[in-house]
C-alpha cells in the first residue's frame, strides 16, 4: 500500500543541489548554461519516472486514528518527515518543472544567464515541490519561507527601484505571514503534539469541535494562506512582485504561486476537515480577490501590470473552486489552477518578447505589432481566448467545471460572477492585444536584433498544451478528481 | 446621475488614453455593479427574504450615489505599505473575529 519510495525527495533535494553548484560556478557561463539544461531534463524526468507512495525520511511512527490523543493534554511529539506523492503532485510537478525549465531557458536564450539567478530559480523550483509534497507541516512552513526569499531574489535582480521596493514591501508582509503560519503551527503543535499532517488530521478529528487555540490557528493558517496565494488584501503585494520581475520569471512566480496556494488550501482543509467555516471565508477571500483583480486589470495601460492583475484574478477563481469545499468543486479549481498556469505563461512569455523587441511594454506608446510578430500576436491572439474560458480552450473545460459545481453547492449567483469576470478578463487582455498588434499608427522603435526564436518556441508549445488538455481534458481532470475523492475532505 | 457616468468617466481618464480605455473603466463599473448586487444576493438571501430586501435597497441606493466605483476601488488598491498594512491587520481582526466568534 505504502511504497517508500526513494526517488521522491530528489524533487527537492536535485534543485538544492543544483542551486548550490551553479551559484559556485557564477561567472563560468559556460558551465552554468551546461549543468542548467542537463538539470532541467533531469527535473522533468524525475516526477515521470518516480513511483507514486510515501517517502519516510525517519521512522514516522503510525498514521492511524488517535482516539488517545484527544483525552492527551501534552501527548509524545512525533518527529519525522513525510513526502507523499500521488498523482495530482504528479501533474503539479510536470507542469511547474515544464514552466520553470522554460523561463531558465528564456534567460539563457537573453544572455542574462548567471549562477546566482539560476540558482534562486532552482531553489524556488525546490521550495514549490516540497511544499506540494511535504505531509509535515513544519517542513510545509520552512519551504514557504525558502520561496519568498527566493522569488525576492528574483524580482531584486532586476536592479530596478520599483523591483527593489516590490521585493522589500513583499519581504516585509512575508514576515508577517511567515510569523502567522508559524504561530498557527505553535498553537496546533502545542495542543496535539504532532506535526505531520495526516496525524494531525486524524487527532484533530477524534478530538470534536475545535477549542479557541483551534480556532486560532485556523484564522492565523488562513492569514498565511492568503498571503502565499496572493489573495486579497495580499494582492497588491503579490501583483507588484510579477509586474517588477522579468516577465518570463513572472511566468514562473505565477505558477509557484498557484500551486502553493492549491498545496496550502489542500493541508488546511485535510487538518481542518469538519470545519466548514473555513472553506466559507476561503470562498469570500477568493470571490473578492477575482473582482478586484479583474476591475484592477480593465484599468491598466501597462502590459506587466495588466497580466499581473490578471493572474491575480485567476488565482482569486481558483480559490473559488477550493472554497466551494465540494469535492467537483475542489477537483475544478484544481483543475483550473493547472490550466491558468499554462494560459497566463503565455501572455507573460509574450510580454517577455514585446519587451525585448519593442524595449517597452506601455500600452500607449506600442501600435501594429502584427506586422512585426504576427505569430507572437496570433498565439496572444488565442491565449486571450483560452483564459477567457473560449472553447475549444482548457480554461473553458475548467470555468464550465466551476460553474456547474458552484450550482451544485447551491450558489448559481457564483455561475453568473464567474461568467461576468471571464467577460472581464477578455475585455482586459483584448484591450492589450489591439493597441500592441493592431491599433494605427506611426511606426514604433523595433529591436531588430531580437528574434525570439526560443518564446515563439515556448509560446506554441503552451498553446498546443492549452488546446490538447481543451479538447481531452479527462486526461488532466479524471486523475485530480480521484485524488480529491481519496482525500475525503 | 447615471446619464452624467460617461461624462465623469472621460473627464477621470484622459491621463489614461481614450477610447478603449474609457471602454475597459466601463466594463470595470459594470463588474462592480454586478458584483456588489450578486454578493448581497448571495450573502443575505441564506438569511431571510426581508433582510435581503432591505439589503438590496440599500445596496442600488449605494451604487446609485457611488458610481463610478472603480475610481475609489482604484485609489484603496495602491502599494502603499501603509495602507496594505491596514487592510492586513483588518483582515487579521476579521479572521479572528469571524472564527472565534463563530459567526
Amino acid at each position: 500500500m505504502l511504497n517508500n519510495s526513494t526517488l521522491i525527495p530528489l524533487m527537492v533535494v536535485l534543485p538544492l543541489i543544483m542551486a548550490i553548484l551553479v551559484n559556485f560556478l557564477h561567472q563560468k557561463d559556460k558551465s552554468v548554461k551546461f549543468i542548467s539544461i542537463v538539470s532541467l531534463i533531469v527535473f522533468v524526468i524525475v516526477p515521470v519516472v518516480t513511483l507514486y507512495g510515501v517517502h519516510l525520511f525517519s521512522g514516522h511512527l503510525r498514521t492511524g486514528s488517535f482516539p488517545e490523543i484527544s483525552k492527551m493534554l501534552i501527548p509524545e511529539v512525533y518527529m519525522g518527515i513525510v513526502y507523499s506523492y500521488g498523482t495530482l503532485q504528479k501533474i503539479l510537478m510536470l507542469v511547474l518543472t515544464i514552466i520553470t525549465g522554460f523561463s531558465v531557458l528564456t534567460v539563457i536564450n537573453k544572455k542574462m544567464i548567471s549562477g546566482v539567478y539560476v540558482a534562486m530559480i532552482f531553489i524556488s523550483l525546490a521550495s514549490t515541490s516540497a511544499i506540494m509534497l511535504a505531509d509535515d507541516i513544519f517542513n510545509f512552513f520552512v519551504f514557504t519561507e525558502f520561496l519568498v526569499v527566493a522569488q525576492a531574489a528574483l524580482v531584486i535582480a532586476v536592479q530596478e527601484t520599483k523591483s527593489f521596493k516590490a521585493a522589500f514591501k513583499y519581504m516585509i508582509f512575508g514576515t508577517i505571514s511567515g510569523a502567522s503560519i508559524l504561530l498557527g503551527i505553535a498553537l496546533l503543535l502545542g495542543s496535539y503534539g504532532l506535526l505531520n499532517i495526516t496525524d494531525l488530521s486524524n487527532a484533530i478529528a477524534a478530538g470534536g469541535q475545535l477549542n479557541s487555540i483551534g480556532l486560532s490557528a485556523v484564522a492565523l493558517l488562513t492569514l498565511g494562506w492568503l498571503y502565499e496565494s496572493g489573495l486579497f488584501p495580499f494582492h497588491i503585494i503579490k501583483s507588484n512582485m510579477y509586474e517588477n520581475a522579468k516577465p518570463e520569471i513572472s511566468a514562473l512566480l505565477q505558477v509557484q504561486s498557484k500551486f502553493v496556494l492549491v498545496a496550502m488550501a489542500i493541508i488546511l482543509f485535510r487538518v481542518f476537515s469538519g470545519y466548514a467555516l473555513l472553506k466559507s471565508v476561503m470562498l469570500g477571500f477568493a470571490i473578492f480577490t477575482v473582482v478586484i483583480g479583474s476591475v484592477m486589470a480593465l484599468q491598466q495601460i501597462e502590459l506587466r501590470k495588466l497580466l499581473s492583475y490578471v493572474a491575480v484574478s485567476q488565482a482569486g477563481l481558483v480559490a473559488v473552486g477550493l472554497g466551494l469545499g465540494t469535492s467537483f468543486g475542489i477537483a475544478a479549481g484544481i483543475f483550473h489552477a493547472v490550466n491558468d498556469v499554462l494560459s497566463m505563461a503565455i501572455l507573460f512569455f509574450v510580454a517577455s518578447f514585446v519587451y525585448d523587441k519593442f524595449k517597452t511594454t506601455n500600452l500607449d506608446q506600442l501600435r501594429e505589432g502584427l506586422h512585426i510578430a504576427p505569430l507572437v500576436g496570433f498565439v496572444m491572439l488565442l491565449a486571450t481566448l483560452a483564459i477567457s474560458g473560449v472553447p475549444p480552450f482548457n480554461s473553458y473545460q475548467s470555468e464550465w467545471r466551476l460553474i456547474q459545481a458552484a450550482t451544485q453547492a447551491g450558489l448559481p449567483e457564483l455561475g453568473i460572477l464567474v461568467i461576468l469576470l471571464s467577460v472581464a478578463t477578455f475585455v482586459a487582455i483584448i484591450k492589450a492585444f489591439y493597441m500592441i498588434f493592431m491599433r494605427p499608427g506611426p511606426e514604433v522603435e523595433v529591436n531588430t536584433e531580437v528574434r525570439g526564436t526560443m518564446t515563439k518556441a515556448i509560446i506554441v508549445i503552451l498553446i498546443i498544451a492549452c488546446l490538447g488538455i481543451g479538447l481531452f481534458p479527462n486526461v488532466v481532470y479524471d486523475p485530480i478528481y480521484n485524488f480529491v475523492l481519496s482525500l475525503g475532505v | 446621475m447615471l446619464e452624467k457616468v460617461y461624462e465623469i468617466f472621460h473627464e477621470k481618464m484622459k491621463d489614461k488614453g481614450q477610447g478603449m480605455g474609457i471602454g475597459s473603466a466601463l466594463t470595470s463599473e459594470f463588474l462592480m455593479i454586478a458584483f456588489l448586487i450578486i454578493g448581497t444576493i448571495l450573502a443575505l438571501r441564506t438569511a431571510n427574504s426581508t433582510i435581503l430586501a432591505f439589503g438590496a435597497i440599500i445596496i442600488l441606493a449605494a451604487i446609485l450615489f457611488t458610481v463610478p466605483t472603480v475610481f475609489k476601488v482604484e485609489k484603496e488598491n495602491n502599494d502603499s505599505i501603509n495602507l496594505s498594512s491596514f487592510y492586513v491587520a483588518l483582515t487579521l481582526a476579521l479572521l479572528f473575529i469571524i472564527f472565534l466568534g463563530g459567526i
